[in-house]
């Protein structure tokens, strides 16, 4: 009894924001066990009052350290993407209500899954421990499964979501497999003593690290892992998409990022070789694919393939210059993915809407704010300048000749050329056509004023990079201290 | 005498894995499955991990046994496709995974870096669970957090819609 005593407390300031989005969930989740017909309205403002505290307490309590025996790390790195993703929750609950009451789908566990998700993905970006690593992965995985399925009625939502639970199982047992070859060649859980630790047999070290990557790159959907993701992506409610394509991104490939420092001479070769392999046919393929796509939710299902492809190129490149890309790009697909796919959930309330091609065609007739933002997400995808898009590719292809990987960026540069291809069809669609159905399209100004928010933003931190860089550029610094 | 041991158990759970793999009455495959986790428990109190040899027997042999019985007796039996003889070709592709998988393994664990093997062997329930409450406590409670979404999902997706 006394040595269990006389063991340290665990600093719970630094998990603060987490408490505050678990307090939340279980707050959800005991209104809608006490009141069975619980109103929307306050299940929308208690959670945006927990996540608004949250937000307060990452912004000003700047507390940094580890916590609970090493198990737990808040750094500038962790707080800079939980920022992003408790900022983009809040904005997918301004948009979900109306898209959910059209498909007869609106279910009062929504709102405690969501926040579980996002518990989970705050912990994913917070550790180098092999087993929160995990945990927290399977916390994120299964309520995005739960929450792709919940859509009454439709059965490519089901199927989606199935094939997500399968390769997503599948993925989190490659890299638990990896995780024990990790811990069979050093005998420690921790990613930092791991890939630091000089022992011998390093071909665990080789092996566990390239299945560990092989587990992720399932998740953050790269090629020839990503089968699961376009029905996924297409069969998911759109506000969900939105959500995986933003802060499912940012959760799943901050463990990656935070591998990069410690990448070491003895093994680069091996990280080298497996990232820039993956990423380079990641972008070919995603690409190509995207190019004959009739359904524009696939399309930009695709899209996010090709984007998962550009962050690895960045990831290849294991130094300080690729991990600030690298961060860039995250935060700048997140704002991007977002946008692009909750202007297809708006559209998806208007009668008869399908998402096919063809009925893009003249959209600035039947709403032209929303064809403008749409335009603007487009381009910013397709990395034109002054887009937030731009800046990312530009950051990336910097750190790739720095690192000399010539041919991946190369690759870069063929793979954004054929991305021209369907990003510019869309627009030459919208704006350059004849509207070909009549569209019955009413917003509230809540969804008007966040589209215009999440538009602005775009374009802002890309041409005022330094906004964000002021913020990636110390905490990627810090990542790299020993 | 060890050895012994080690022979008899052994041998009594791989009688039981090709008892569950070729036993035709489901009944029958879930019983030999019990008696596996049973050869398994007595290994590992023979390696002297008392605890893990209970929990083996509390949650294996409890309440996923159960829990399979339950869907045994549930599932339509008429209508499943009955056993057809070998599947070759998947013998003959997955064979060699499972050899790989195997040889991988044997290596890992002859060579392997085990972290201070025969430190946690005295009073292990006691050093389990002293682990589990200060070390690991961070991760048990985001665990808990995972069952309960887990929970959550089975009741709202196997729930009869209105």
């Amino acid at each position: 009894m006394q040595e269990l005593v006389s063991i340290q407390l665990p600093d719970l300031r630094l998990v603060l924001p987490e408490l505050t989005v678990l307090i939340t969930g279980f707050m959800l989740f005991s209104l809608e066990l006490l009141f069975k017909r619980l109103s929307h309205a306050i299940a929308i403002s208690v959670s945006l009052v927990g996540y608004l505290i949250a937000l307060l307490f990452i912004t000003f309590m700047p507390a940094k350290g580890e916590t609970f025996f090493g198990l737990y790390h808040r750094d500038g790195f962790s707080s800079l993407l939980q920022f992003f993703m408790l900022l983009l929750t809040m904005v997918l609950l301004g948009f979900h209500l109306i898209y959910y009451r059209k498909k007869r789908s609106l279910y009062g566990e929504f709102y405690y899954l969501l926040s579980f998700a996002l518990l989970g993905g705050m912990f994913l970006v917070s550790s180098y421990n092999l087993i929160v690593l995990y945990v927290a992965l399977e916390a994120v995985s299964i309520s995005f499964y739960i929450l792709t399925a919940l859509l009454r009625s439709d059965f490519s939502s089901k199927e989606g979501a199935f094939k997500y639970l399968m390769l997503g199982g599948l993925s989190i047992a490659l890299a638990s497999y990896g995780a024990g070859f990790m811990y069979l060649y050093s005998g420690s859980l921790d990613l930092r003593y791991i890939l630091t630790h000089v022992g011998e047999n390093q071909y665990f070290l080789v092996l566990g690290l390239v299945l560990f990557l092989i587990g992720f790159a399932i998740k953050i959907g790269a090629v020839p892992f990503h089968f699961w993701l376009p029905d996924a992506y297409q069969g998911a409610p759109t506000p969900i998409t939105a959500y995986m394509a933003s802060v499912g991104k940012l959760a799943f490939f901050a463990p990656l990022v935070r591998l990069m420092p410690y990448v070491q001479e003895h093994f680069a070769y091996a990280w080298v070789a497996t990232v820039s392999i993956i990423s380079a046919i990641t972008m070919l393929y995603g690409n190509l694919v995207a190019l004959v796509q009739k359904d524009v939710k696939r399309l930009l299902a695709y899209s996010s393939i090709a984007h998962s492809g550009y962050i690895m190129a960045g990831i290849a490149v294991a130094q300080l210059i690729g991990l600030k890309a690298v961060i860039y790009f995250l935060i700048a697909y997140a704002l991007m993915g977002f946008g692009s796919f909750m202007v297809l959930a708006l559209l998806e309330r208007s009668e008869g809407w399908e998402n096919r091609l063809e009925q893009f065609s003249g959209l600035r007739f039947s709403a032209p704010w929303l064809a403008v933002s749409f335009m603007l997400m487009l381009l910013a995808l397709l990395g034109v300048p002054p887009t937030v898009g731009f800046v990312g590719k530009a950051l990336v292809f910097m750190s790739l000749s720095s690192g000399s990987l010539w041919w991946l960026a190369f690759v870069m540069i063929v793979a954004t050329g054929i991305s021209t291809g369907y990003y510019l069809r869309i627009t030459a669609l919208m704006f350059m056509r004849n509207p070909s159905t009549n569209l019955q399209l009413a917003l509230t100004g809540w969804e008007k004023a966040l589209i215009a928010l999440l538009t602005v933003s775009l374009v802002l931190l890309g041409a005022v990079p330094i906004i964000l860089w002021g913020f990636i550029s110390p905490s990627a610094e810090n990542l790299f201290v020993r | 005498m060890e050895w012994l041991i080690f022979g008899f158990l052994s041998s009594w759970a791989i009688l039981s894995v090709f008892g569950v793999l070729f036993l035709k009455n489901p009944v029958h495959a879930i019983l030999s499955f019990v008696s596996l986790i049973l050869a398994v428990a007595g290994m590992f109190l023979h390696l002297g991990a008392e605890l893990l040899a209970g929990l083996q027997l509390v949650i294996y042999a409890v309440a996923i046994v159960v829990f399979y019985v339950l869907v045994i007796t549930t599932v339509p039996w008429e209508k499943v496709k009955r056993f057809e003889g070998f599947y070759k070709k998947e013998l003959i592709f997955g064979f060699p995974v499972l050899l790989l998988a195997f040889v991988l393994f044997a290596y890992a664990v002859l060579k392997g870096n085990f972290a201070r093997v025969g430190m946690a062997v005295e009073n292990n329930p006691k050093a389990v669970g002293k682990a589990i409450f200060t070390t690991y406590l961070f991760p048990l409670e985001v665990a808990s957090v995972i069952l309960l979404t887990a929970m959550l999902g089975a009741i709202l997706l196997g729930r009869k819609e209105e």
